[in-house]
């Protein structure tokens, strides 16, 4: 069995020791703390709202019953709220290999840069990325997620997904090159 | 080894990057890659783009705020109550375990001492090389000194901890016998080594350690951790350990070869689709994906598939006959027959031969020539028999294992070895007293340390399994990979025998071939060379194939009669065996638990593999009448010699199987009508649930 080896994090112990003591105020910030990033990660894998939301729940609901009993979280909290909810999603979703359209509206504009190298970025509406996104396969896609989107490390990434940093490096890569191909087709053959 | 650079350099951009950098400052640090990170950090920075507004993530966070606390606080309260009615429970139940563990220990370690008065106290370490992540385990070690024919196991889980966290670090860990309690010191070091099928053997060759090494060795055998020792693991004895066991053995300790114990292979499942078999939804996923990502992947036009059958005079299959295809007077298909005797031809694959209204197909097999005219019109399935008798001979199989062994890799090829040893000692020992021979060709990518490695056939299985013992994961690393010119080593450079001989490609690999190679070889052509040589490909996914790969893995399968294999795993565990395979289109598995028949079955891999080996070969003895699946060709009136029977005239199946429909529904009408009867309510979520009729 491989453990998740993560940074230790001197706030996330306090808050661990409180956690396995069953302390709800500690509960109350850790909701506070992950709930943007537990969110962000779901709602780009399901794009569905609602979904998104009962599986962020069933995330602090599995923490909240795991509090004050052995398997509350004791190594790393980040790690155990993440790869939770990646098994929540999964769970969810069951056989399903694509992550569900989403509404176009609900995507944050693209920001104005004067750096020329963000000007490729600039040049796709938000809903081709994440329409781009849905095309991948679900490690290129969460590696993406997590590393892209959630900005977490090499080594949390490959802890989080039980892979080798090694394996990480690659697939990021990969799935970089295999994102920027799909959107360098033209949108016609996407459906 | 440019690529693996590339990777490292991407990498740190992208830490710079999540760290506030901009693009361009972390391009001048890696000028020789600098327009190509520029393009690919633009893009990753599109992802971050993609992230939820704040605004639905603050909404969203405020409205379940409540919801959640509430829940805590329940939650916490019935912790509380619970707790009060059973504050003795948990405190008198550890007690009554702590003595019955207790007594049990006792009687235990004084049963041992009895039976073995002189065991001695040994300290075992165990050195393991890994990547970095800390490991729990169990290690099963025994020792056996032949001098006071005393043995000791030990068995116990362990935690492994790397320091520090990253590399490939050496960890150590004490292990004790029930009587002692020194702490281990790792002073020198052995190799395990892992020998077919799933042994581990510690090689008596330890290094001296003091001045009483034993002059004979000292051999420990059942070493047993999960995951399995593998090349390049070390086992550490201890000083302490063997000063310890030569003063209370005072004796020679001889090595326990004779009866290794087998090791834990953990074994790796995986689903099969036929895609042959499954005609029409072949067609129908082949369409949809063709219809987006045409440019992805080399569109073979398969549809119109012909099957032809040549049969020898006694109605068995006849392997390796030779079947050529005109259209008019080009050849348009240059196929030899399977162990089944079935070969295939696509009158849409190759444009000259495309919307002619029939073909002249010549049949060669050793003595005989038979031509016929095929016309598709009349029906895709025909049989040819040949006024030929096959000679009696041992059946000869050539199996080439064709194996991706870039980085991406890493993550499962110890187990795919692993895997392929089992399968390879399964074949050495099938019935029959087939004559075998093993190839292994490995591949990555340009820019790699290699980007082939053939390892021609050989008849030992040992040889084989030692080169595949060597190979290592390593290169790669964007995406495709060199599989185009793995395809043209595996089908034309190695030396498979003739058409008498049943052959088979296993690919195993997670990624496409590079379709962007100037220069390069191409998979559609390699397949029909492999069709040629009557080479049957099946290939073997591993996680992370993508769309592309999958299509192109199934046309290899589905143009050489071959079946599309994938590993599968457990829902949500990543690289846990299991049944699922998201990623891929292949449909959901069969569950024996609900009866649900699903779109594929899964196996273990080692298992599943051997089982398409056997079958091939059953099929040599396997006259064509009694074949099911795919291809019921024969009529009911035996061919005449070197006759060709075209398909049966479809009429004639129209009016039994209207009839037996017909009927079929009477029946299923009427009992339907008087039994429980049924209707379906809709519900609000607009799924259906079946309920009793009031």
């Amino acid at each position: 069995m491989l453990l998740i080896v993560l940074p230790d994090n001197s706030q996330d112990d306090s808050l661990l020791q409180r956690l396995q003591a069953g302390d709800v105020a500690a509960l109350a910030q850790t909701y506070e703390a992950y709930f943007p990033a537990l969110y962000q990660f779901v709602r780009l894998k399901v794009g569905n709202r609602e979904l998104a939301q009962d599986i962020v729940s069933e995330v602090f609901v599995t923490l909240i019953e795991a509090m004050g009993r052995p398997r509350a979280p004791r190594a790393n909290l980040r790690a155990w709220l993440f790869t939770v909810a990646r098994n929540a999603v999964y769970t969810s979703y069951g056989q399903a290999s694509r992550l569900p359209e989403v509404e176009l509206e609900e995507w944050m504009p693209a920001p104005t840069s004067s750096d020329p190298s963000v000007l490729f970025s600039e040049s796709f509406p938000i809903e081709r990325v994440r329409h781009a996104l849905r095309m991948l396969t679900a490690d290129h896609q969460e590696v993406l997620i997590l590393r892209f989107g959630q900005r977490l490390s090499l080594q949390e990434t490959a802890d989080l997904m039980g892979k080798t940093t090694g394996a990480i490096k690659s697939i990021q890569h990969r799935a970089v090159e295999t994102l920027r191909s799909i959107l360098l087709e033209p949108e016609a053959d996407h459906g | 080894m440019a690529k693996t650079d590339f990777q490292d350099a991407f990498n740190d951009c992208i830490d710079r990057l999540n760290a506030g950098e901009s693009i361009e400052n972390c391009v001048q640090l890696y000028p020789e890659h600098a327009e190509l990170l520029r393009q690919l950090l633009g893009t990753a920075q599109l992802v971050y783009r993609a992230r939820i507004v704040d605004d639905e993530v603050r909404r969203d966070q405020d409205a379940l705020r409540d919801q959640i606390i509430a829940r805590a606080r329940q939650a916490r309260s019935q912790q509380a109550a619970r707790s009060t009615t059973s504050r003795w429970v948990f405190p008198l139940t550890a007690i009554a375990a702590l003595l019955v563990v207790a007594i049990i220990g006792s009687s235990l370690f004084l049963a041992t001492r009895q039976a073995n008065p002189s065991l001695p106290e040994v300290t075992v370490a165990l050195t393991m090389l890994h990547d970095g992540s800390d490991l729990s385990t169990e290690v099963a070690i025994a020792l056996t000194n032949t001098n006071s024919a005393s043995s000791l196991v030990v068995t116990l889980p362990v935690l492994l901890t790397a320091t520090p966290p990253q590399g490939i670090v050496p960890t150590s860990v004490a292990f004790m016998s029930p009587e002692a309690s020194s702490t281990a010191q790792p002073t020198t070091t052995t190799t395990v080594t892992t020998t077919p099928p799933g042994t581990a053997t510690l090689l008596p060759t330890l290094g001296p350690i003091g001045t009483t090494m034993p002059t004979a060795g000292f051999a420990a055998t059942g070493i047993a951790p999960t995951p399995a020792p593998l090349n390049g693991d070390s086992v550490v004895l201890t000083a302490a350990a063997l000063s310890s066991l030569l003063g209370q053995g005072a004796g020679t300790l001889q090595p326990m070869l004779a009866t290794p114990t087998p090791l834990t292979i953990i074994p790796l499942q995986a689903g099969e689709i036929d895609d042959n078999a499954r005609w029409d939804q072949y067609l129908n996923y082949r369409s949809n994906y063709l219809q987006q990502f045409r440019s992805s992947v080399r569109d073979v036009d398969v549809t119109n598939r012909q099957i032809i059958t040549v049969a020898d005079e006694q109605g068995l299959p006849l392997l390796g006959a030779r079947v050529e295809v005109y259209a008019g007077q080009a050849i348009v298909s240059d196929t030899r027959t399977y162990a089944d005797g079935q070969t295939l031809f696509f009158p849409n694959a190759a444009p000259v031969a495309r919307g002619q209204q029939s073909y002249r197909v010549v049949v060669t097999a050793q003595n005989n020539t038979v031509e016929f005219t095929l016309d598709p019109q009349r029906g895709p399935l025909w049989t040819v028999q040949l006024s030929e008798q096959r000679t009696a001979s041992a059946p000869k199989l050539d199996v080439l294992f064709l194996l991706d062994s870039t980085s991406s890799m890493a993550d499962e090829i110890t187990q795919l070895q692993n895997n392929i040893l089992a399968i390879s000692s399964h074949i050495a020992a099938l019935p029959g007293n087939v004559d075998t021979r093993y190839s292994l060709v490995t591949y990555r990518d340009r820019g790699d340390a290699y980007v082939t490695q053939q390892y021609d056939f050989v008849p030992n299985v040992a040889d084989f399994q030692a080169r595949l013992n060597a190979v290592q994961a390593d290169g790669g690393g964007d995406g495709p990979e060199s599989l185009n010119e793995a395809l043209h080593v595996a089908v034309q450079n190695v030396s498979w025998r003739g058409a008498d001989t049943v052959k088979l490609v296993f690919l195993v690999a997670d990624a496409a071939p590079h379709l962007d190679y100037a220069n390069d070889y191409d998979y559609s052509l390699e397949m029909a060379e492999a069709a040629g040589k009557g080479i049957k490909i099946h290939p073997i996914a591993s996680s992370g194939l993508t769309p592309d790969g999958e299509f192109i893995f199934r046309q290899l399968a589905q143009y050489t009669f071959g079946h599309f294999l994938f590993l599968t795993y457990e829902q949500g565990r990543s690289g846990a065996p299991g049944e699922s395979r998201p990623d891929l289109s292949v449909g959901t598995p069969a569950s024996p638990e609900t009866g649900g028949q699903g779109d594929y079955s899964v196996e273990q891999l080692d298992e599943l593999v051997l089982r398409l080996i056997t079958e091939e070969l059953a099929a040599l003895n396997q006259p064509i009448q009694q074949r099911g699946g795919v291809v019921p060709a024969l009529t009911s009136v035996p061919p005449q010699t070197g006759a060709v029977v075209p398909p049966a005239p479809r009429l004639s199946l129209i009016l039994p199987v209207a009839f037996g429909t017909l009927v079929a529904s009477i029946v299923v009408g009427y009992t339907f009508r008087f039994r429980s009867p049924i209707e379906r309510r809709k519900r609000k979520n607009d799924e259906f649930e079946i309920v009793e009729a009031e």
